[in-house]
C-alpha cells in the first residue's frame, strides 16, 4: 500500500484550498489503483478517484468507453427552422437521426458526410452540440424577459441556446475574456441568426463591478474546468490528466461563482455547470461559495434528465454542504453523453429585490 | 447603465444605406428592418453595420468600451461601398423577390467551396437585372447561400461568390 501525501504532486495554485480542500487532495493509493491506472493509462490518483466516485465496476465502464460510444448530437436552431423540417432535410441526404428527451435535440446515428459540414449547418439551421452540453440550459429553461448573463460564454453554444429559449426577444450579455473565442461566438451568433446578444470582452470575475450587482434574473456559468467529462472523447489526453489540473482551476471557479452570485438579482437562477464529473470542481466549489453566501440556495432543476445521479455530498472523507445533492450529474457510461455536472442555485431575497437592469 | 451616445463607438447610423441596398432585393426593406436598429461601428479600415433589436441598442451605450460585438453583423463599409454579410442574406432570405438565383444542391456544393461556377440560366429559377450586383444566391430549400457577382458569358452565367456560407467552415473559427 502506498500513500500519496497532501501535495505529493506539484500544484500551481493552492491558495484556494481550505482545510477540507487539502484533505480532498490527500489520498491513500492502493495496489489496485495502480493496476487500474496501468490498464487504462491514467494517473493512479485519478484512477482512485474514479473508483470512489463510481465504484469498481462503474470506473471500468467509464474508462472503457470509446469516442464512438458517446451520442453524436445536434441542437436544432428553432429560431430558424423546426425539428421536423430539419430532420426531413437531413434524412433526404442520407443521415439517420432519432429524437431525444430534449425536444429540439437530434441524435445522429449515421452520417454520410460529417454533420458539421452540411449546407444546413452552414445555413445556421442547427448547432453541433453534445447532448450533455445541452442539458444545463434545457433543464433551467430561461424565459423571455428574464435578464440573462452568460459568463465564460464563448464560443456561444449555450448563449445561443438561451436565446432559443427566450425566442431571441431579450438581451443576453455574453462575457468572455478571449478575443479569439469571442470571434467564434460572433461567427456562431451570425450563422444562427441570434440578434439579442451583446458580447463583452471582459474577465467575468470583474463583471459585477462593470455590470452592477443584482442585475440579472438568469446567470449561467459554464466554468473553465479540467474537461474530465470529455475523457471518453479525448482518449489521447486521458494520460495527461493530473491531480494538479483539478487544483489549478479551483481559485478561478470559486471566484467566478462568487461573481455570478453578485450579478444575480433577487429570486434569480444561477446555473453553475462544468463538463466535468470531478466533485472537486463542482460540489466542493459550490459548497465553498455557499459558506460565504447564505442567500444562495441549491434547488432542484425544473426538469430532470431521465438518467442522472444526484450531486455527491462527500468525497475522500470530506463532507460537502448536503444541499449539493440537488445537483445533477451525468456520467458518460450511463447517459452516453459527455460527462456534465449542473448545480442550480436560487438567490433568495433579502428584504428588498435587486435593482433592475435598465433597458 | 446610461446611454452615452456621444462617446460610444456604437451609434445609430447607416439605416438609409442599408435600406437602400436591401430595396434591390426585397419588396419593402423597411418592413424587413422593423424592430431593428442599424448601428454603425467605425474603425480604421471603414465601418461595420450591426443590426440589433431596440432593447439591445439601449444597453449598448453603457457597456460601450467593453463591447466586442452585438446583434448581427449586417454589412461592412469600405471606401463608401456597402459589402453585405452572410447574416444579412440569412435575415432577408424569405423576403427576397429580385436579384436572386436559385441553385440546385450540386452547384451549391461547388459554390460553398468558394469556387466560381458557370451555369446555363435555362431551368434555373432566377430574377436578374443588370443592376443586380451582387446577386443573392439561394438554395432550393429557400435558404441563403452566397452574395455573388454574376456575369453573362454568351448564353451562360458566370457566378463568382463574394462571400458564401462555406466561409463559416473555411474560416476555422
Amino acid at each position: 500500500m502506498k500513500a500519496m501525501t497532501p501535495f505529493g504532486f506539484v500544484m500551481a495554485d493552492r491558495r484556494c484550498l481550505d482545510e477540507k480542500g487539502v484533505k480532498l487532495f490527500s489520498r491513500r493509493l492502493e495496489e489496485r489503483h495502480y493496476r487500474l491506472a496501468e490498464r487504462y493509462k491514467v494517473h493512479p490518483f485519478m484512477a482512485a478517484r474514479y473508483e470512489e466516485l463510481l465504484g469498481p465496476v462503474g470506473a471500468r465502464e467509464l474508462l472503457e468507453l470509446q469516442p464512438g460510444d458517446i451520442l453524436r448530437a445536434i441542437r436544432v436552431n428553432t429560431l430558424r427552422t423546426n425539428v421536423d423540417a430539419l430532420r426531413e432535410m437531413l434524412e433526404e441526404k442520407g443521415f439517420a437521426l432519432r429524437g431525444y428527451w430534449i425536444p429540439y435535440t437530434l441524435i445522429v446515428e449515421e452520417e454520410p458526410i460529417p454533420i458539421g459540414a452540411t449546407h444546413e449547418y452552414m445555413q445556421g439551421l442547427y448547432y453541433v452540440q453534445g447532448a450533455g452540453s445541452q442539458v444545463p440550459v434545457y433543464i433551467t429553461d430561461p424565459k423571455p424577459l428574464q435578464r440573462a448573463v452568460d459568463l465564460c460564454a464563448a464560443p456561444g453554444g449555450k448563449t445561443s441556446q438561451i436565446a432559443q429559449h427566450q425566442r431571441d426577444t431579450t438581451p443576453i450579455i455574453a462575457v468572455d475574456i478571449s478575443p479569439r473565442r469571442l470571434q467564434a461566438l460572433k461567427n456562431n451568433m451570425n450563422r444562427l441568426g441570434v440578434r439579442s446578444v451583446i458580447a463583452l470582452k471582459l474577465d467575468a470575475r470583474l463583471a459585477p463591478s462593470v455590470l452592477g450587482e443584482s442585475r440579472f434574473d438568469y446567470v449561467l456559468l459554464d466554468a473553465p474546468c479540467t474537461g474530465e467529462g470529455l475523457l471518453p472523447l479525448e482518449k489521447g489526453r486521458r494520460s495527461e490528466r493530473r491531480p494538479e489540473d483539478l487544483v489549478d482551476r479551483l481559485c478561478l471557479q470559486i471566484e467566478l461563482l462568487e461573481a455570478a452570485a453578485r450579478l444575480a438579482a433577487c429570486n434569480a437562477t444561477i446555473v453553475y455547470t462544468t463538463c466535468s464529473i470531478a466533485p472537486e470542481e463542482n460540489e466542493y466549489v459550490v459548497s465553498r461559495v455557499l459558506e460565504r453566501h447564505p442567500e444562495l440556495e441549491p434547488v432542484e432543476p425544473l426538469v430532470k434528465p431521465p438518467v442522472y445521479r444526484p450531486g455527491v455530498t462527500g468525497f475522500n472523507g470530506v463532507e460537502f454542504d448536503e444541499r449539493v445533492s440537488r445537483c445533477i450529474r451525468l456520467y458518460p457510461h450511463e447517459t452516453r453523453t459527455e460527462g456534465f455536472t449542473v448545480c442550480v442555485l436560487r438567490k433568495r431575497c433579502a428584504g428588498i429585490g435587486g435593482e433592475g437592469m435598465s433597458s | 447603465m446610461r446611454v452615452e451616445e456621444e462617446v460610444c463607438r456604437y451609434r445609430r447610423g447607416g439605416y438609409e444605406l442599408l435600406a437602400s441596398f436591401l430595396s434591390r432585393y426585397v419588396g419593402d426593406s423597411q418592413r424587413v428592418l422593423r424592430g431593428l436598429e442599424v448601428v454603425m461601428v467605425e474603425h480604421e479600415a471603414g465601418a461595420e453595420l450591426l443590426l440589433v433589436p431596440s432593447r439591445v441598442y439601449r444597453l449598448l451605450g453603457g457597456l460601450c468600451s467593453l463591447v466586442y460585438t452585438a446583434g448581427l453583423h449586417a454589412a461592412s463599409l469600405r471606401r463608401g461601398r456597402l459589402l453585405p454579410t452572410l447574416s444579412l442574406g440569412q435575415l432577408v432570405e424569405h423576403a427576397i423577390v429580385e436579384c436572386y438565383v436559385v441553385l440546385p444542391e450540386r452547384l451549391v456544393a461547388k459554390l460553398t467551396y468558394g469556387r466560381s461556377i458557370i451555369v446555363e440560366p435555362r431551368g434555373l429559377r432566377h430574377r436578374l437585372r443588370d443592376a443586380c450586383n451582387p446577386v443573392a444566391v439561394l438554395a432550393e430549400n429557400g435558404r441563403f447561400v452566397a452574395w455573388a457577382r454574376v456575369e453573362r458569358q454568351a448564353d451562360k452565367l458566370l457566378i463568382k461568390p463574394l462571400v458564401d456560407v462555406g466561409w463559416y467552415l473555411r474560416s476555422g473559427v
